[in-house]
């Protein structure tokens, strides 16, 4: 059944031709993605539920982690916006705003 | 708070990593993007959630890919042939220059990221027959919301 995948890709495929700040906050953005994966990793060894919303149930040291995280994120939204925004100027369709769960 | 994380609507239990389904309902129109991705608030000292603060980062590096979201990120564990357990997430995502549908998967792990070899590994994570069932009631339960009965991920 698995043979049945019908496409398959990684992030490290992507090539995002970027330069400059855009390249910046897109690296910024994966390590922020990679680093939140592991402390869900390290976190789901210790029996956390890392899924709940408010992190309720996450301990002060990962709170912290995750804080400087979100805080990298945060800086490099304008740039990421920037270069989604001139992917669309230039015929693209990336999205301009950062906004998570999407439903289509 | 401006979100809400909720698990797929399969009865699948979702109190463990394994089979979470990260969803975050619709934010408040005026909040900024990294206080709706978090759903969280604001103020000084509030909690963060892995799950959404991950799901944002992959957004963001999807906005600027160009390719569009067809799903929530949703996040996993398996083993790897050598025992050893990985945490990624998932979620799948068209490909607009060749309207490829995708199974991106998300790893810290150089080695699963590599091309050919992430398929083969995915394919040794998927066998679980656990892991396997839960996956599959995910991404039915995804393509049954879009209309689309011949889903590209299982036949």
């Amino acid at each position: 059944m698995n043979d049945e995948f019908s496409e398959f890709d990684t992030f490290e495929e992507e090539k995002p031709e970027l330069f400059g700040p855009a390249l910046a906050a897109y690296e910024t953005a994966r390590e922020c993605l990679f680093g939140s994966l592991g402390i869900m990793a390290e976190l789901a060894e210790k029996g956390v539920n890392v899924t709940a919303p408010d992190g309720g149930e996450i301990p002060p040291e990962y709170q912290a982690r995750l804080a400087e995280l979100e805080a990298r994120l945060k800086e490099a939204t304008p740039e990421l916006e920037k270069a989604a925004r001139e992917k669309n100027a230039a015929g693209g369709t990336a999205r301009a705003s950062l906004r998570p769960g999407v439903r289509v | 708070m401006s979100g809400t994380i909720s698990g797929p609507a399969t009865g699948v239990n979702t109190n463990i990593v394994e089979s979470a389904n990260l969803s975050l309902a619709a934010p408040a129109a005026n909040a900024h993007p990294m206080v709706r991705s978090t759903g969280r608030s604001a103020g000084a000292g509030a909690n963060l959630s892995p799950a959404a603060l991950s799901a944002n980062a992959a957004n963001g590096l999807n906005a600027v890919s160009g390719d569009k979201p067809l799903s929530d990120v949703s996040f996993h564990t398996g083993k790897r042939p050598d025992g050893s357990k990985v945490t990624y997430a998932v979620q799948l995502v068209e490909r607009i220059s060749d309207k490829a549908k995708i199974v991106r998967i998300y790893s810290r792990s150089a080695s699963d990221q590599q091309s050919g070899d992430a398929r083969k590994t995915y394919k040794s994570w998927t066998s679980t027959p656990a892991l396997l069932d839960r996956y599959q009631k995910v991404a039915e339960s995804f393509w049954a919301r879009k209309g689309i009965s011949d889903y590209p991920l299982y036949k």
